[in-house]
């Protein structure tokens, strides 16, 4: 009996299978799914990747980060208050409806609009008024100098008129159109055969959702997904490479890991305190025994690939007895007998991967006299203590840091949370101008040598200690040929990528 | 049919109460929906204008009572960070939850009570040894860590069944004995225990005496009366399973309501809690209706004494 | 024979638990990034963990987490349940009716939120985690004790003690839960084990015990990620697991044949 049932149920089970997604399409094995595919309101990672498959924006950030024309052809500023966009001619909506300078403005203005609920606002400043003279002309408006508006460019064109049916129905002009969308389990998109740039070679493009990484590995082992991206587990990464048909790279990243301190609390609003602790970590040992080298250290959040990544800064090597010696100074002698000389919480996510560094950092610190407690906690809950600063040190990674204006967001004595990101509360007037100015001037040069001694101050004063940049990885079937690992992770080299065999 | 009624009537204060402890527990709890939609990069004053367009800045029982009212009208809201109906996104994944959570059910069932009744007939033998061992790693192995060892075996190794995702019946085997494993191992012993007890009784040993073949006193007798706490016991592991299918679908990314409602509490999206907690407990409420009526079917006693 | 042999095992793992400090061969918290996922070998018989640590010693604390939780939680959850499962039972009327809804609530409501508010609002740590496993057992009890006391309290035994006069307390601790003793110890056992598996659940879901302390649960979740590479990781805590709950539940099959009043 268990005999023909071994035989048999391979037949059955074989006749249950599915049709296999036809040739030439490329299935990508994905953490999360999109939460939203309109791209104003898109914020997490997966809604982002999605969102720039289907739509095309003003400009894009090419492989080194720097903005270049997509749907715009050029751009220029009249005045420190005007800017006029050339588009280009002849573009079309996956509906084949032509794209002009109308649909534009109305995203603008449905971004910028005060009743809005989109995450893009800050990232165009003060607009005053959009004008379409002409189907391929758009002027720009704003009311004060605001120089990292053309970085917020980059938003995804949507069709005039466009409301909340985008979420689940997206319509845009970018390489993939839109055919259907399972929450929890697949995105399917077809090629775009008048995208702008001509039509992709893949037929298209499948985000299926995997979310347990092991299963998303051994999925792309079986070649039923042909990319996996980060985050992979570094010490799985040789097992992967030497799998059949299976390659693996790796490229820098925009994505910088931090130590968030509080500068509030009354041991660690000391510089000293904060120097002492950067010099315990020791960074290198973890960023090549556990990260297994798919990281590069960095003292500036501002990541190597960025042009505005400033090099020369103050270095903290790993040296316990500096940090020592920076503690005794600081007023936190060693009492002896093996008691610690400072006690502090280090609160982190449930993610595996950040508990492991946690771990790590404790025990770096526990080596110098600073006993650390490790809270960690589910998201919502520890996110919520960061941004209401109920913590004193944190560890989480900014992600796709792109504009340098950023720090305005992170560092400025303005920004405390709800307004910005500074959740520890660090002030610093000489800061707080270089940032102002790196906002008001529009030179390109002007801006670098502006943000330079701003990363230097930072680097100086330490009020986060900034970790590494992790290197994206991507682990992929050896027939995609033509993909480019983006520093932001962004998928855009698909719109040329083409599986081997497949067409 | 009084009784019917009687019990039907019962569901609402239950029904009540979870409403209302699901509503206090996601309030009570710290983290902000608005930010974790809005993100980092939004300014207050955008957040205030969508705390006022979601209601969240009303005093706590003013939203209570909104959320009622609603409710009574058959409306569950709007998801916060996917602006779509509740009740949609729900139906969208709970055919997917509903499908595994019935398959483990009946596979524990099929599986344990056959194997519960064997291992009480040759108590003590190698059989109810063997059975011991089985239930052994269904209650001791967690899922997940079992459900990727099934799939290395089942689908890397011997590449009978798919990996992961919802894609035929071939697709369901998997996480169906992952979700189902530990509840078979909890039936196989209960039966077992309820076989032996039962098989203890007065008439058991009549029937014995009266010279019926062994395995027909097990099967028609001793069965028959470990039904109550097997059946029991089904109704109320259904809560667990239904919260035990957050790790399955997790795994074998099976597209249910156990990873939407993990989602939505990390994203602090209330309405949407709401509506998952609402509906697995009213699949575990009808549930464990069931399981009454088949009691008072099983056990006249019980509609007697109402 | 099966109550000596779990017995036997649940004391050698009591044992192991208490005397941690004195029979672990390295320190749980050593550190050696270097030596990251080595395999079993002579010095460590189970191999390091990604940050290079005995996994043996971890082992061996880890049995403290998991014994003290199974233990706790249980006694805890039992005994509520019990209780609040025996006076519904045998009240009856309006006090069952109330009783059962709530059981009826604490059944319905998803453990996981129960488990993450309890987290939330109390902070995470090892007591905390147990007051959450305890709010999601006792109803599973509770509900099972009243079956169970419905089914028998019709039978000759009990009608003949309402006859002599015995009052509800009485008849209840004499008579009804002896006899429901053996479905709640089969219960109780598997139930034992169930909470330890569930402290690896919450692992799963990040509430489980706080790094850098050692449990067999949260050491099965930190080692799936490596279940491809090192399986070493989650093979040892996976054994010990298992052999625990074999230990309580050998222990409640013999319990149930001693119990076993009619038999008597």
């Amino acid at each position: 009996m268990k005999r023909v049932i071994g035989i048999l149920l391979p037949f059955w089970l074989a006749a249950c299978a599915p049709a296999p997604p036809p040739a030439n399409t490329l299935v990508i094995g994905v953490e999360t799914g999109p939460a939203t595919l309109d791209p104003r309101l898109a914020t997490d990672a997966a809604s982002v990747n999605a969102c720039r498959l289907i739509y095309a924006p003003l400009f894009r950030r090419d492989e080194q980060m720097r903005l270049v024309p997509q749907s715009a052809e050029k751009l220029a500023w009249k005045d420190p208050l005007t800017c006029v966009i050339t588009l280009r001619r002849g573009l079309r909506f996956h509906t084949g409806a032509p794209l002009t300078a109308e649909d534009v403005r109305y995203t603008l203005l449905s971004i910028v609009d005060e009743k809005s609920a989109s995450p893009l606002k800050s990232s165009l400043g003060e607009v005053a008024a959009v004008d379409a003279p002409d189907p391929f002309t758009l002027v720009v408006r704003l009311k004060k100098p605001f120089a990292p508006f053309n970085a917020g460019l980059t938003f995804g064109i949507v069709p005039r008129g466009a409301g909340e049916e985008l979420a689940r129905k997206p319509v845009g002009a970018g390489p993939f159109r839109f055919i259907s969308y399972e929450p929890g389990e697949r995105l399917t998109l077809a090629r775009n055969l008048d995208y702008m740039d001509g039509a992709p070679r893949l037929a298209g493009v499948v985000l299926k959702i995997v979310p347990d990484e092991t299963v998303r590995l051994l999925e792309l082992k079986k070649h039923n997904v042909h990319l996996v991206m980060n985050p992979i587990t570094p010490a799985v990464l040789p097992w992967l490479a030497v799998q059949k048909g299976i390659v693996v790279k790796d490229a820098p990243g925009a994505n910088v890991s931090y130590i968030g301190v509080n500068m509030r609390d009354p041991a660690l609003k000391n510089s000293l305190v904060r120097r002492a602790i950067a010099h315990a970590i020791d960074r290198g040992a973890i960023t090549a025994r556990l990260l297994k080298g798919l990281a590069d250290t960095t003292d500036t959040l501002i990541a190597p690939p960025n042009p505005f990544h400033a090099t020369g800064l103050p270095q903290r090597p790993f040296s316990p007895e500096t940090a020592k010696r920076l503690l005794d100074e600081a007023g936190y002698p060693d009492p002896g007998n093996g008691h610690p000389r400072l006690t502090l919480t280090f609160k982190t996510s449930k993610n595996p991967t950040r508990r492991t560094q946690a771990e790590v950092f404790a025990e770096n610190l526990a080596r110098v006299g600073i006993a650390v407690e490790i809270k960690s906690m589910e998201w919502g809950s520890f996110f919520g203590d960061i941004k209401s600063g109920n913590f004193q040190l944190y560890s989480l990674t900014w992600v796709g840091i792109a504009d340098p204006d950023i720090l305005h967001f992170i560092f400025h004595s303005s920004s405390l949370p709800p307004a910005g990101a500074n959740r520890g509360g660090y002030a610093n007037p000489a800061l707080d101008r270089l940032l102002e100015e790196g906002r008001a001037t529009a030179d390109e040069n002007g801006r670098k040598r502006i943000y330079d001694e701003a990363q230097r101050l930072l680097a100086e004063e330490l009020p986060f200690v900034t970790l590494w940049s992790g290197r994206n990885v991507a682990a992929m079937d050896t027939r995609l040929k033509g993909f480019v690992i983006y520093p932001d992770e962004s998928l855009d080299s698909l719109a040329t990528a083409w599986l081997e065999g497949g067409d | 049919m009084r009784y019917l009624a009687a019990r039907l009537l019962l569901l609402l204060p239950t029904l009540f109460g979870v409403v209302t402890a699901v509503f206090l527990v996601i309030h009570l709890i710290p983290g902000d929906p608005v930010e974790a939609m809005l993100g980092e990069t939004a300014v207050a004053a955008e957040k205030d204008a969508l705390r006022r367009e979601l209601g969240l800045d009303r005093p706590l029982l003013a939203q209570y009572g909104g959320y009622l009212a609603a409710l009574a009208r058959g409306d569950l809201g709007a998801s916060i960070s996917t602006r779509q109906p509740v009740l949609g996104e729900i139906a969208a994944r709970w055919p997917a939850t509903l499908e595994l959570a019935v398959a483990a059910l009946l596979l524990a069932a099929v599986t344990a009570v056959p194997l519960g009744v064997l291992a009480a007939a040759r108590r003590g033998g190698a059989l109810d040894n063997a059975t011991l061992f089985f239930s052994l790693i269904g209650v001791a192995v967690p899922s997940f860590w079992l459900g990727p060892l099934l799939i290395i075996v089942f689908s890397i190794g011997l590449a009978w069944l798919p990996v992961s995702g919802r894609e035929g019946i071939a697709s369901l085997i998997l996480p169906a004995v992952t979700l189902g494993a530990g509840m078979a191992a909890i039936l196989l012993r209960l039966t077992r225990s309820a076989v032996l007890e039962a098989a203890e009784d007065d008439y058991i040993r009549a029937a014995r005496a009266r010279g019926l073949p062994e395995w027909r006193v097990y099967l028609k007798h001793a069965l028959g009366n470990a039904l109550l706490p097997v059946v029991t016991m089904m109704g109320l592991q259904l809560g667990a399973l239904l919260s035990g299918t957050v790790i399955t679908e997790t795994i074998f990314s099976w597209p249910g309501v156990g990873r939407l409602m993990i989602e939505a509490i990390e994203r602090r999206d209330y309405p949407l809690v709401q509506g998952c907690v609402l509906n697995i407990a009213l699949c575990y409420v009808f549930a464990n209706f069931a399981v009454d009526i088949i009691y008072a079917w099983l056990d006249p006693r019980i509609r007697l004494e109402r | 024979m099966k109550l000596k042999a779990g017995l036997f095992l649940l004391a050698l793992f009591g044992a192991v638990a208490a005397a941690a400090p004195l029979i672990a061969p390295c320190s749980p918290y050593a550190q050696d990034l270097l030596r990251g996922l080595d395999a079993p070998s002579a010095a460590h018989p189970m191999g390091l963990d990604l940050l290079g640590r005995d996994i043996l010693s971890r082992v061996i604390y880890g049995a403290r987490v998991s014994f003290a939780a199974g233990f706790v939680v249980i006694a805890i959850s039992g005994l509520v349940g019990v209780l609040i499962g025996g006076m519904a039972a045998v009240w009856g009327g309006r006090v069952d009716m109330l009783l059962m809804r709530i059981v009826d609530v604490a059944q319905a409501f998803p453990g996981i939120l129960l488990a993450i508010a309890v987290m939330a609002v109390l902070g995470p740590g090892f007591g905390n985690l147990l007051i959450a496993l305890c709010l999601t057992g006792w109803a599973g009890f509770a509900r099972l004790t009243r079956g169970q006391i419905l089914s028998l309290r019709e039978r000759e035994y009990v009608t003949a003690a309402v006859a002599a006069g015995a009052g509800n307390w009485r008849i209840l601790t004499r008579h009804l839960l002896p006899n429901a003793a053996a479905p709640l110890l089969v219960e109780a056992a598997f139930g034992m084990a169930s909470v330890i598996v569930a402290e690896a659940g919450l692992s799963f879901l990040g509430l489980g015990v706080q790094p850098p302390a050692p449990s067999w649960g949260s050491m099965l979740n930190e080692g799936r990620a490596f279940l491809l590479i090192a399986p070493h990781l989650t093979v040892f805590p996976g054994l010990c697991l298992m052999l625990l709950a074999l230990a309580v539940t050998l222990v409640g099959d013999a319990l149930r044949d001693r119990l076993d009043v009619k038999r008597r």
